[in-house]
């Protein structure tokens, strides 16, 4: 088919005066005007004339209408086919009308609905959308979609690819299987996973066996528990058979009666034996009564014995202490005198002193010399003696000393006073303490804890008071030997006479030091110095009193008087210190002398007489004897009545365990009785249920519901091997098919897209292209690739229908939007190459660019203006206002 | 002493399930079983016998729902001039608190009595019946051992009722409870009425099996038979299977040759039997068939489905050829043929596992059916 001119009137904008194209033929053919010019409005037009019926409603053909009261749209097209110019008019909307008519002869070929059939048998379809319109014509804005071969379209290109058809034989009864098989597979499994699919019936396969399987567990445990019921009836059954049994009955209960007999008898008994018990405490606490009376009295003897002992050392210690006293005071009378004596001595020695002096004070020049010789001598004796008494020593503390022996002595006295002591006055050799024989006049001190025995039938512990004057005494002890130790003497009087002797040695040194100090206290060299200074007077001087003492005599006489003086006046004071101590000391022992006279009347008081201590402890002793075997007996007896009492403990738990026995029995018998009873009727309830009735019929269920499930899996595998291989076998015949689309495209698209190639889909679609960066799917490409890939794909499918003599043109309505300038004139370069042998039709608002495209330009022109002229094959009559014969 | 007429019959399975099957044939195989009792009973009264001895296995399962257990009673009431005489067998076993109980505690119609204890009972003047009921699902023992030890008075006619597999179909049988040969001689009966073998079989010259009234599988024996039995004293029983059973079960084979016209050969096979809608056939289709011939005989059966009760028809190891002229069927489109080349050698491919082959078969019948 090849478009030769085209007439439009009452078609939208263009109303009366109508709109024509003329002069269009083989090869490109160009129609640029400006926006709103009708570019679209033509491209509908041709559309609806050659595809949509006169009598169609469809809304293509209503949009074709000129405003209200603009008439009815009208289309002509002048075209060759089949070797012949012929002329379709049309007329929508009101009063339809189609026909065909040659052009050569003017003879109507074909009207209305015969004219409709011919351009739908010559066009392939009857919808724009279908048939070579549908897979070449672009329209306005549709310019990224590319064309495909589906569904009616692939009429179109596979039409015009029979031979490969022929060859290949793949053609739509395979697509429609493998399309039946896919629809049937899709059903049952979904498409990732390939798992049953919700809503198939495979999937209700699986769900049933699933839900069988659970019925059948659930029916499986009912069958079990019916089971068990059963068990379980049976068993409580059996045991209220044997509880109830005639032989059973009363067995428990009589050998219950018989262990309560023999527990009222056993009680009887117990009470007897408690009787006896309660007399042998009785006689028990008799005894230790008399054992304690006993032994109080032997202790308070010993106690008054001690006291007795310590009344006797008390008064010792008096009398030592009087004796002390008196010594004490004679010693401060000596002391006393001597006193006098020494002060009477100072008196002398003064007074010689003072003659001295005066003596010196008459003989002074003399005498200075003198006595600085003498002093000169004398301070040399000194110091030579001492130089002889060597270094001072410490003399020991005595008043320290002194009254630590008196504590010791008092501590001593104290704890004498508390001692225990035991006086043997007979013995038979049967006494002994601690485990040695006592004799007659033995007087031994009783330690705490010491055992006394007589015989073997008397043993005695002695419980001392406590001995905290012993451990006094011993501190007191230790204190006076350690300070003993310190001074370097073993005795008090040792210590004196070292005392005396340190003091006499400090006294000579002192004495000495105090001469040297006074005599030469600068040493002798200047009393020297002062001699010769003497001297040499005295060689000047004469004569000297011979008669008075020598000073340094007087004064040393005076000096030792008032040094014996001192001393004396001392020794007096310690004398009275003395004298005091031994009559504080002398007061205390008689305080305790009377304190210990006072124990021994108290014990003597309670005790009685002495002489009859021997046969009041004999009465105890006995009466203490009789107890004893009096509970011995009482206790005899007590033990007899016990081995002979039977173990209650023993008949009562025999009582409680016959009763417990009957009392289970009866409970379990109504307790089997209920147990039956609710047993039989859910057994009842079970059975009636026909649990394994019902379980066998699951199984069975589950089991051919398994074997449906398997079939259903066989099928969608066998779907799936279907689909495989027929998607193999059409994969394979495809390339076939694309091979001669392949063959055309390639040229094309070289001016395009060097070393490139167009990978197609199942409906010839353009899918990838492949560059050598790789493969890219068209769907990812730019718009203006897209746009262009689009172009070149309707030109190679135009140029193969026309090389098969199938001859469709190619209508674009601004159909290269996207394209840079460097692309539209490859575009155009590629479009000159594709346009011989087939028909391109542009419609394009870009006149400038596409002033580069060449090819034919085509002009519109009114009708009325001849624009629209038949073809230069057209005979002359047909050039006449064609239009006139669609009006009539 | 005139002869003693009965029926004997066994089996009977009440409550069978029938599970593989859909819910209508269900329903109607069960109500078949519960329907063969009526029909029993007219055939005592065409045969002139008084009693039917049901040897074993009454019913299929120890609970059975109540409608399982109580209608059939109330079928055997009905016929009042027939006394029924029900013996447990390995499927329902007198167990305690099991469904012999649960019948006693509903009370048996008159004219239906339990052979649940070992004990002789005297069925009609001189007539005794020696049951071996079962207790167990597993006795561990020959129950008819027993009837030997017990003694019955001169003269009078013993029957044996017993239940279990014997020692020539052992295999098929209960081991524990095997009866050995002999069990009629070994014990003096005149007759022994046995249940478990579900077709009916003559044993012995005194001992049959009856089969089950009312066929419930695909057997290779021959099912759907009472025995109407005559016995007198001093001679050998008169045995006479008598047919009872509406449906018929069968396992069919159709061994095809490659030059067969398959759906011919299905028809001609099905042609003259039994009434089809009563009719239970599991079909094996063997030998080899050719491509085109395949799709349309597959498609002949599932067209004549509806037609039976049931048909189950395995083509598993129905080979397929296929030559030039069978791909005629997809008019020269080669990506059909090819497509179908692929199946075929897939179904055939010796190195691929039986289910791949299988699998690839029915992928070809898939194709044909979708091309056709």
């Amino acid at each position: 088919m090849l478009i030769e001119a085209v007439r439009l009137r009452h078609v939208r904008g263009f109303g009366e005066e109508g709109v024509a194209l003329s002069g269009l033929g083989e090869g490109l053919n160009v129609l640029s005007a400006r926006n709103e010019f009708g570019k679209s409005t033509i491209f509908d037009a041709l559309k609806a004339a050659l595809f949509l019926k006169s009598t169609s409603r469809h809304k293509d053909v209503a949009s074709l209408q000129p405003d209200p009261g603009g008439g009815a749209p009208e289309v002509e097209i002048d075209f060759i086919a089949e070797g012949r110019s012929l002329t379709l008019k049309k007329r929508f909307m009101s009063r339809p009308m189609a026909e065909i008519a040659d052009r050569m002869t003017g003879r109507i070929l074909h009207e209305a609905d015969d004219a409709e059939r011919f351009l739908r048998e010559l066009m392939g379809a009857d919808k724009p959308s279908e048939g070579p319109a549908g897979l070449l014509w672009v329209a306005q804005g549709e310019s990224l979609q590319q064309p495909d071969a589906r569904e009616g379209r692939a009429e179109a290109i596979q039409s015009a690819l029979d031979a490969e058809l022929d060859d290949v034989a793949g053609g739509e009864r395979s697509r429609l299987v493998l399309e039946k098989a896919k629809t049937a597979l899709d059903a049952m499994v979904t498409a990732e996973r390939q798992q049953p699919k919700a809503g198939s019936d495979y999937k209700r396969a699986a769900d049933e066996v699933a839900a069988l399987a659970e019925a059948e567990t659930l029916l499986e445990g009912k069958v079990h528990a019916s089971f068990k019921t059963r068990e379980s009836l049976s068993a409580a059954q059996d045991e209220l058979a044997r509880l109830t049994a005639p032989e059973e009955a009363g067995k428990l209960e009589a050998a219950l009666e018989e262990a309560q007999e023999a527990l009222r008898a056993g009680r009887a008994e117990a009470a007897a034996l408690a009787g006896l018990e309660s007399e042998a405490e009785r006689l028990a606490r008799e005894d230790v009564a008399a054992r304690i009376a006993l032994e109080r009295r032997r202790a308070a003897e010993a106690e008054a014995q001690s006291a007795a002992a310590a009344l006797e050392a008390a008064a010792k210690a008096e009398s030592a202490a009087r004796q002390a006293l008196e010594s004490a005071k004679k010693s401060e009378a000596a002391a006393k005198n001597a006193s006098a004596d020494a002060e009477h001595a100072a008196k002398k020695a003064e007074a010689r002193l003072a003659s001295a002096r005066r003596a010196q004070e008459a003989r002074r020049a003399a005498e200075t010399r003198q006595a600085l010789a003498a002093r000169i001598e004398r301070a040399g004796e000194i110091l030579s003696a001492l130089k002889t008494l060597g270094p001072p020593r410490e003399a020991p503390d005595i008043p320290a000393l002194e009254k630590a022996a008196e504590a010791a002595i008092r501590a001593e006295a104290a704890a004498d006073a508390q001692r225990t002591s035991l006086e043997v006055e007979a013995a038979d050799g049967s006494a002994r303490l601690d485990g040695k024989p006592l004799e007659p006049g033995d007087r031994v001190a009783l330690a705490d804890g010491a055992r006394l025995t007589v015989g073997d039938a008397v043993r005695l512990r002695v419980a001392a008071p406590h001995r905290q004057g012993e451990k006094l005494a011993e501190e007191a002890r230790a204190r006076l030997a350690s300070l003993l130790g310190e001074a370097g003497a073993k005795t008090l009087a040792e210590a004196r006479t070292l005392a005396e002797a340190v003091a006499e040695q400090a006294r000579t040194r002192r004495a000495l030091t105090e001469e040297r100090d006074r005599l030469a206290p600068e040493g002798l060299a200047p009393l020297e110095a002062d001699a010769a200074e003497l001297d040499a007077l005295l060689s000047a001087a004469a004569g000297a009193a011979e008669d008075s003492p020598p000073l340094t005599e007087a004064e040393a006489a005076q000096s030792e008087a008032a040094f014996s003086l001192a001393e004396a006046r001392r020794g007096l004071d310690m004398a009275r210190e003395r004298e005091a101590a031994a009559a504080a000391r002398s007061n205390e022992a008689v305080v305790e002398k009377r304190v210990a006279e006072t124990r021994v009347q108290e014990k003597m008081l309670a005790l009685g007489p002495e002489a009859e201590w021997p046969e009041r402890r004999a009465a105890l002793e006995k009466a203490q004897a009789e107890t004893s075997a009096a509970a011995g007996t009482a206790r005899a007896a007590h033990a007899e009545a016990k081995a002979r009492l039977p173990k209650l403990g023993q008949l009562e738990a025999d009582v409680r365990r016959f009763g417990e026995a009957v009392r289970n029995r009866r409970e379990r018998i109504d307790a089997c009785r209920n147990d039956i009873a609710s047993l039989e009727e859910r057994l009842r309830h079970e059975q009636a249920q026909g649990a394994e009735e019902r379980l066998s019929a699951t199984r069975e269920q589950r089991a051919a519901a398994e074997e449906a499930l398997g079939r259903y899996r066989l099928q969608a595998e066998a779907l799936r091997l279907l689909v495989d291989a027929l998607s193999a076998a059409r994969g394979e015949r495809r390339a076939l098919l694309q091979a001669p689309v392949t063959a055309e495209l390639r040229p094309l698209l070289a001016a395009l897209f060097p070393d490139s190639g167009l990978v197609l889909g199942d409906d010839l679609s353009p899918a990838a292209l492949t560059r050598s960066s790789g493969e890219e799917p068209v769907t990812r490409l730019s718009g203006g690739t897209r746009e262009q890939i689009a172009v070149l794909t309707r030109l190679a499918f135009a140029r193969l229908m026309s090389a098969r003599g199938r001859a469709v043109p190619v209508v674009l309505d601004d159909a290269l939007v996207f394209a840079d300038d460097d692309r539209i004139a490859r575009m155009f370069t590629a479009m000159t190459l594709a346009a011989p042998g087939i028909q391109i039709i542009v419609f394009t608002c870009r006149s400038r660019v596409f002033d580069e495209l060449g090819g034919r330009r085509v002009e519109p022109g009114p009708l009325t203006r001849g624009a629209g002229q038949p073809s230069a094959s057209a005979p002359p009559e047909a050039k006449e206002d064609s239009l006139a014969a669609i009006r009539r | 002493m005139s002869p003693f007429r009965f029926i004997h019959t066994a089996d009977w399975q009440l409550g069978k399930p029938f599970g593989r099957f859909g819910p209508e044939l269900r329903r109607d195989l069960s109500s078949a079983r519960i329907e063969a009792i009526g029909t029993i009973a007219r055939t005592a009264r065409a045969e002139g016998a008084g009693h039917v001895v049901v040897a074993g296995d009454v019913w299929d399962s120890e609970t059975p729902t109540d409608e399982t257990l109580l209608q059939p009673l109330d079928a055997m009431a009905a016929a009042r001039d027939v006394t029924w005489w029900l013996l447990p067998g390995n499927h329902d076993p007198a167990a305690r608190h099991g469904l012999w109980d649960r019948l006693r505690s509903r009370g048996l119609p008159s004219n239906v009595r339990a052979l649940c204890e070992e004990s002789p009972v005297e069925a009609a003047p001189g007539v005794i019946f020696l049951p071996a009921p079962w207790r167990s699902k597993n006795p561990g023992r020959d129950l008819t051992e027993d009837l030997a030890t017990q003694p019955t008075a001169e003269g009078m006619l013993r029957i044996g009722i017993a239940h279990g597999g014997t020692t020539e179909f052992a295999s098929n049988a209960q081991q524990s409870a095997v009866i050995a040969d002999g069990a009629a001689e070994r014990a003096g009966l005149d007759y022994l009425a046995l249940g478990d073998w579900h077709g009916h079989k003559k044993v012995d010259e005194r001992c049959w099996y009856a089969g089950t009234p009312e066929p419930d599988s695909f057997p290779r024996n021959e099912p759907g038979y009472v025995l109407s039995v005559r016995v007198e004293p001093g001679r050998p029983p008169e045995v006479t299977p008598v047919k009872t059973g509406r449906y018929h079960w069968s396992r069919d084979s159709l061994a095809l040759l490659a030059e067969d016209d398959p759906v011919a050969r299905f028809d001609a096979l099905y042609e003259g039997g039994p009434e089809r809608r009563y009719r239970l056939s599991r079909l094996d289709v063997t030998g080899t068939v050719r491509l085109d011939r395949r799709a349309a005989l597959l498609a002949h059966i599932e067209a004549e489905r509806a037609r039976y009760a049931f048909l189950e028809a395995d083509h598993a190891t129905l080979d397929t050829i296929a030559e030039a002229d069978d791909l005629s069927v997809f008019s020269g489109e080669a990506s059909l043929e090819d497509a179908a080349g692929r199946l075929l050698a897939g179904a055939k491919d010796p190195a691929a596992g039986e289910e791949a082959r299988l699998t690839a078969r029915l992928a070809l019948d898939l194709l044909m059916t979708y091309a056709a």
